[in-house]
């Protein structure tokens, strides 16, 4: 009766999850609640009942390696540590040179930025493979360099596109829309988050604050299609039209998702659309239409007397 | 106690004849229940009933020399308590082997020809191991 | 744990102080933290502030070292003040005053973390309550353990602890054991503010021994640490961040460690457990019994848990000088072996190759009839790997009665001189080698043969970087070490001056060689003993008055007690022209060379390799069942306790051998096991020093010089499979599964 229940439990869920990206999106920042229990719902059923049990365990993989939230790694056929994975002639001195940076008894110091090159020359992931090489180049056990690279959301750990698009999902960029905007790109790219489309070019994940909520919402392109030498990284910042000249509810739900279509669809014709912010009246973090106040010199503090100090 | 409580005590026998007729009355009856008592506690491979019923007139011949009728009148009671507990399945099979099979001898049923001039250790270490 | 003190000391001065707190209102508003004091501090300081302090002692015994008089400093813990030596924790400096602080990540052994903020604790002039584990005391600090501020810090904690810690304590293995169900009874609220759902965490596969419940997981890291710190097997790690923390591997794989069970005893709460036990029995309803472990020759103390007449499982027990808190997993697991195959009744081969089960009269008439027609000369008893000093020593007394002295303990090989005890024995002591600062490894695993031995040489290499130098074949080490050759020719080489590790060996302060016991089965094995006494002269610092750098690293629980009771073979011949063998547990004996019609009595406890060529059986009993005694690789004497019952109509040993000679006529003068041990205080008095190490009267291996010359064979694998080493380790179920999938890998 239990199993029962507990299946049927899961199929609602994983029926929501399905339907509607709205719940998905609703429950986005309660990522670790929702995925943990359905990790609870899967290995009830796993438990009680097997012949729904094994179906709901694949499922449930999809699901939670789907959000990024599973920590242990699973083994595909591109990324297992069978994988041969090593620095490339062009990284090779990159790798000497930071290690140069450390004492040689400290070298396991050098791990994040060996890590981070290595995501570099990997196209903007992580195989284990190369978290082993990273491990042998300083030294360690390859579980202390799993702890680092798992730790720090900036490295990937699935593969991602050649333009790796991050949605700000915190509280003033939510505020300002970046659920559609999310719910845009999904839809325009035809994949869930952290899925890479079909032709490789695209996958869309989840980025906490990038400190320019003046600007909310925003999106960065991680830009990984000239390999690492070119690689930018690239804020888009998407403006919308000041409240008091449009209506809100208008644009809000209209305008913003549709540059973000534009900006993926200059991407994909290998255009670079220009970073910063969309609204073609500001300049970086002004407001429209020029500055509105510090026009002149400002005005000392009237209580002291500067030049008397 | 419920079974306990229904034994009923009968009047004193008024001479030794009466305890005597008493005496084989109870040898009767647990005779007659031997084939139960078989049955309750799955007694077949270890004994038959020829043993048993030698048992209870062992039990009884033990206590041949008594001629006082208030004395047999209570090893009757016992007696009768005894047969009652084991009717009603009051017992459990390892006591019934314990008490009426095995006996008092055990389990060793040979020590007592062989062991003649063994040390207490040897006598000891054929019996166990303590 | 020893909180059960400080947990009714808790709960009576909460008590006392809700007595005092009068008011009234605290009868009608229900507040959420359940210990009402706390919102009015002033009313429990009052109640705290007892005018004479009772008199404290320190926790489990906690005794404290000044290395230097100079670093001595005072500090008060609940005003009362304790002297203790400069760069203490404030933890350690609380249990010195005798109160212990709660704790989940702080673990004597393992490095400090300081993560689980349990063992948070007030300082006079500090801001905040400070995590006492990792905070050093310094001079005239005043602690405070049981404020209000404390107290708070400490359920506020819990609360967050429990926040994620799943409620299925009645179906926990750990329950009744467990620090976080203690620490919570004493410690905690009785209700939390948490109502959201509590996360959970896919389970690990660590292999056959432990059993992961990842959920139940608070994230101490004590076993992550434990196994790269004590084990040396970098598998364990904290992975992820925030909620999504948790223990892993992150690739599979399994945990491949010789130590790996010691994870379930350090793990607060019932992560990780023990798979074999895994729901079989509560620690309440356990019998423990305190003995020693016989699986090798170290002798670690354990516990043996039984219900009943089964052993239920085996966890360690603190010894300081030989396995510290640690067992290996060969010794934790190897219970099941105890239960499986073992003989229960005496047995004697028919004519038609069978067994047949018969009493112990007709099986000793039958023994001491052939032991009658055969020549004294012809023979010859093998005691076995687990053998006792009491049933050696009336086996070599029923035997000399009998008139032969080929008797021999397996393992010590026939060319092996016992006149100085200090030729066999691990002189250095377990717990000395943490002095060494320069090991050579010769012909011996630690890694396999003595696990305790290596832990301890590992801490030694971990925290003082001494060399290791390694001759024998390639093998695993889990510290780093130098492989200098596979034969002995390596060790004519340092000798003679001109290998890079001799100026090692002569700059050491404290070298210490270890020998293992595999070259004892050498022909060459006075050569190479003699090649080390010429070591030991040339390398002054090797043996010192202080020092004793010169180790002998024994395999079997019996081979240091067979030697010191002369367990020497007298003729070479052995085997070969033997008529009646007499195999006392012996099963790795090799029986090829012996004459077809020989008889062969097999006197053990289960139905191993000598049961295939016995004509009859003797059923004894195990470690778990019996007293006995047994020394270790250093010299150390302990006794097993009997845990269990006998199986079957099985017997003591000795008193087997003991009925035998007399069914034989030749009576052994002892009828008890103390009669037994009155006479081995004849041969060697030192058996009877329990716990006591007696060390070796002459130093070094007085062996004649040139005594033949040293072979170019290269050095053995002496244990093969280091799960499987003896009749209880192979009769094991769970050692089986532990060794097939050691050959997987």
């Amino acid at each position: 009766m239990l199993a029962r229940l507990a299946s049927k439990r899961l199929l609602e869920i994983r029926q929501a999850f399905r339907q509607s990206p709205q719940t998905i999106r609703s429950l986005s920042t309660a990522l670790n609640y929702v995925s943990s229990n359905l990790c609870f719902l899967a290995s009830k059923s796993f438990d009680l009942d097997s012949t729904g049990g094994t179906c709901a365990f694949s499922d449930f993989i999809d699901l939670v390696c789907l959000f990024g939230v599973c920590v242990q790694h699973i083994d595909t056929p591109e990324n297992n540590p069978n994988v041969p994975w090593e620095f490339n002639e062009a990284n090779k001195p990159k790798v000497n040179e930071i290690l140069s940076h450390y004492p040689s008894n400290y070298k396991q110091s050098a791990v994040i930025p060996l890590l981070d090159l290595a995501q570099q020359q990997h196209g903007g992931w992580l195989p284990v493979s190369a978290m082993d090489a990273v491990a042998k180049v300083v030294e360690v056990a390859p579980i202390r360099v799993y702890e680092v690279a798992t730790f720090y959301s900036m490295f990937n750990r699935a593969k991602v596109g050649k333009y790796h698009l991050l949605v700000c999902g915190t509280t003033p960029c939510m505020i300002r829309g970046s659920r559609e905007i999310e719910d845009a790109l999904l839809k325009h790219l035809g994949v869930k988050r952290n899925e890479v489309t079909k032709d490789g070019l695209f996958s869309v994940g989840e980025m906490e604050c990038m400190g320019c909520c003046v600007n909310a919402p925003m999106i960065t392109v991680a830009d990984y299609s000239n390999g690492s030498e070119g690689y930018t990284y690239n804020y888009y910042v998407r403006e919308h039209h000041k409240l008091h000249y449009y209506p809100f509810s208008h644009f809000n739900e209209d305008i913003t998702p549709k540059r973000v279509v534009e900006i993926v669809e200059a991407l994909k014709r290998g255009e670079k659309p220009p970073h910063g912010t969309q609204n073609p009246e500001r300049i970086n973090c002004g407001p429209a239409g020029g500055n509105t106040t510090l026009l002149g010199e400002p005005k000392p503090p009237p209580c002291r007397d500067l030049d008397a100090c | 106690m419920a079974f306990a409580m229904r034994v009923k005590v009968p009047p004193n026998s008024a001479n030794l004849q009466e305890a005597r007729h008493r005496t084989f009355d109870f040898f009767r009856a647990a005779c007659r229940s031997i084939p139960s008592i078989m049955d309750i506690y799955n007694l077949y491979d270890v004994v038959n009933p020829s043993e048993l019923r030698s048992t209870i007139a062992a039990q009884i011949r033990k206590n041949a020399h008594i001629t006082n009728p208030k004395v047999i009148d209570m090893l009757l009671f016992k007696g009768m308590e005894e047969l009652s507990n084991i009717t009603e399945h009051a017992k459990q099979r390892h006591h019934i082997i314990g008490q009426y099979v095995v006996g008092n001898k055990g389990l060793v049923q040979d020590v007592d020809t062989k062991d003649e001039g063994l040390s207490p250790f040897l006598k000891n270490f054929y019996n166990s191991n303590y | 744990m020893g909180l059960g003190s400080l947990a009714s000391r808790a709960l009576r001065s909460s008590s006392s102080s809700r007595v005092l707190s009068t008011n009234p209102r605290y009868n009608l508003i229900r507040t959420i933290v359940s210990t009402p004091e706390l919102h009015k501090p002033e009313a429990a300081t009052e109640a705290a502030s007892e005018p004479d302090l009772p008199k404290r002692t320190p926790i489990a015994g906690a005794r404290v070292h000044f290395p230097n008089p100079d670093d001595v400093i005072e500090v008060f813990v609940d005003g009362y003040p304790v002297k203790i030596p400069k760069g203490m924790t404030v933890l350690q400096a609380c249990s010195v005053a005798g109160v212990d602080i709660p704790r989940f990540c702080y673990h004597d052994r393992l490095s400090i973390a300081g993560n689980c903020r349990m063992c948070l604790v007030e300082v006079e002039k500090s801001p905040k309550p400070v995590a006492s584990c990792a905070m050093p005391a310094l001079p005239g600090m005043k602690i405070k353990t049981d404020t209000p501020i404390a107290k708070k810090a400490r359920e506020g904690v819990m609360e967050f602890l429990l926040m994620n810690h799943p409620l299925d304590c009645p179906i926990c293995d750990q329950g009744g054991e467990c620090d976080l169900q203690d620490q919570s009874m004493a410690f905690g609220s009785d209700r939390g503010r948490f109502t959201e759902t509590k996360r959970s965490v896919v389970d690990k596969n660590l292999g056959p021994l432990v059993k992961t419940v990842m959920t139940r997981c608070i994230q101490c890291t004590r076993c992550v640490r434990f196994a790269s710190e004590i084990a040396g097997v970098q598998d364990l790690g904290m992975l992820g961040r925030g909620s999504g923390e948790e223990i892993g591997t992150y690739v599979e794989k399994l945990m491949t460690s010789e130590l790996s069970g010691n994870v379930i005893d350090i793990c607060p709460v019932g992560a990780l457990t023990s798979k074999p036990f895994a729901f079989k029995a509560r620690n309440w309803e356990l019998k423990g019994t305190e003995t020693i472990d016989v699986t090798d020759a170290v002798g670690s103390n354990i516990r043996i848990d039984s219900r009943g007449p089964e052993v239920m499982r085996i966890v360690p027990r603190l010894n300081e000088d030989i396995n510290e808190e640690w067992i290996s997993d060969k010794t934790r697991f190897c219970y099941d072996g105890l239960k499986r195959q073992r003989l229960s009744d005496p047995m004697i081969r028919g004519a038609d190759g069978h067994f047949k089960p018969v009493s112990w009269r007709d099986a000793l008439a039958v023994v001491a009839e052939v032991l009658h027609q055969v020549k004294p000369e012809e023979i010859v008893g093998v005691a076995g790997k687990l053998s006792d000093a009491e049933s050696m020593m009336s086996l070599k007394d029923f035997l000399n009665r009998m008139g032969s002295n080929n008797i021999w303990c397996e393992g010590n090989g026939k060319y092996l001189d016992a006149d100085l005890r200090s030729g066999y024995l691990m002189n250095t002591s377990i717990s000395g080698l943490e002095k060494a600062d320069c090991f050579l490894l010769v012909g011996t695993q630690p890694r396999v043969e003595a696990v305790m031995v290596n832990a301890r040489i590992r801490k030694t290499v971990r925290a003082t970087k001494a060399k290791v130098g390694y001759i024998g074949p390639p093998t695993d080490f889990n510290y780093d070490h130098d492989h200098l050759g596979t034969t002995p020719e390596t060790l004519a080489a340092i000798l003679d001056g001109n290998h890079p590790f001799s100026a090692a060996l002569s700059t050491a302060k404290n070298p210490a060689i270890i020998i293992g016991a595999g070259i004892f089965d050498r022909q060459d094995t006075a050569a190479i003993l003699s090649l080390l006494n010429s070591l030991s002269a040339k390398f002054k610092n090797l043996i010192t008055p202080e020092w004793n750098g010169l180790n002998v690293l024994l395999l079997n629980a019996a081979q240091a007690a067979a030697l010191d009771l002369g367990l020497i073979p007298e003729s070479d011949s052995g085997m070969e022209s033997a008529k009646f063998v007499y195999l006392m547990g012996a099963d790795d004996t090799n029986l090829d060379d012996l004459p077809k019609d020989a008889f062969v009595v097999y006197q053990g406890h289960h139905g191993d390799k000598g049961v295939y060529r016995a004509n009859v059986i003797f059923p004894s009993t195990v470690f778990s069942e019996k007293e006995g005694t047994y020394e270790n690789t250093e010299g150390c004497v302990q006794q097993t306790v009997p845990a269990v019952p006998t199986v079957g109509d099985a017997r003591e040993d000795w008193k087997i051998i003991r009925a035998l000679s007399e069914v034989c006529g030749v009576r052994l003068p002892y009828d008890s096991i103390s009669g037994v041990r009155s006479r081995i205080k004849n041969v060697a008095p030192n058996l009877l020093r329990v716990d006591e190490r007696e060390a070796a009267v002459f130093s070094g291996l007085l062996k004649p010089e040139g005594s033949g010359k040293v072979s170019a064979v290269p050095f053995g694998v002496t244990v093969e499979n280091f799960y499987m080493t003896d009749a209880i380790t192979r009769a094991s179920k769970i050692m089986a599964q532990c060794s097939a999938l050691l050959a997987k890998k």
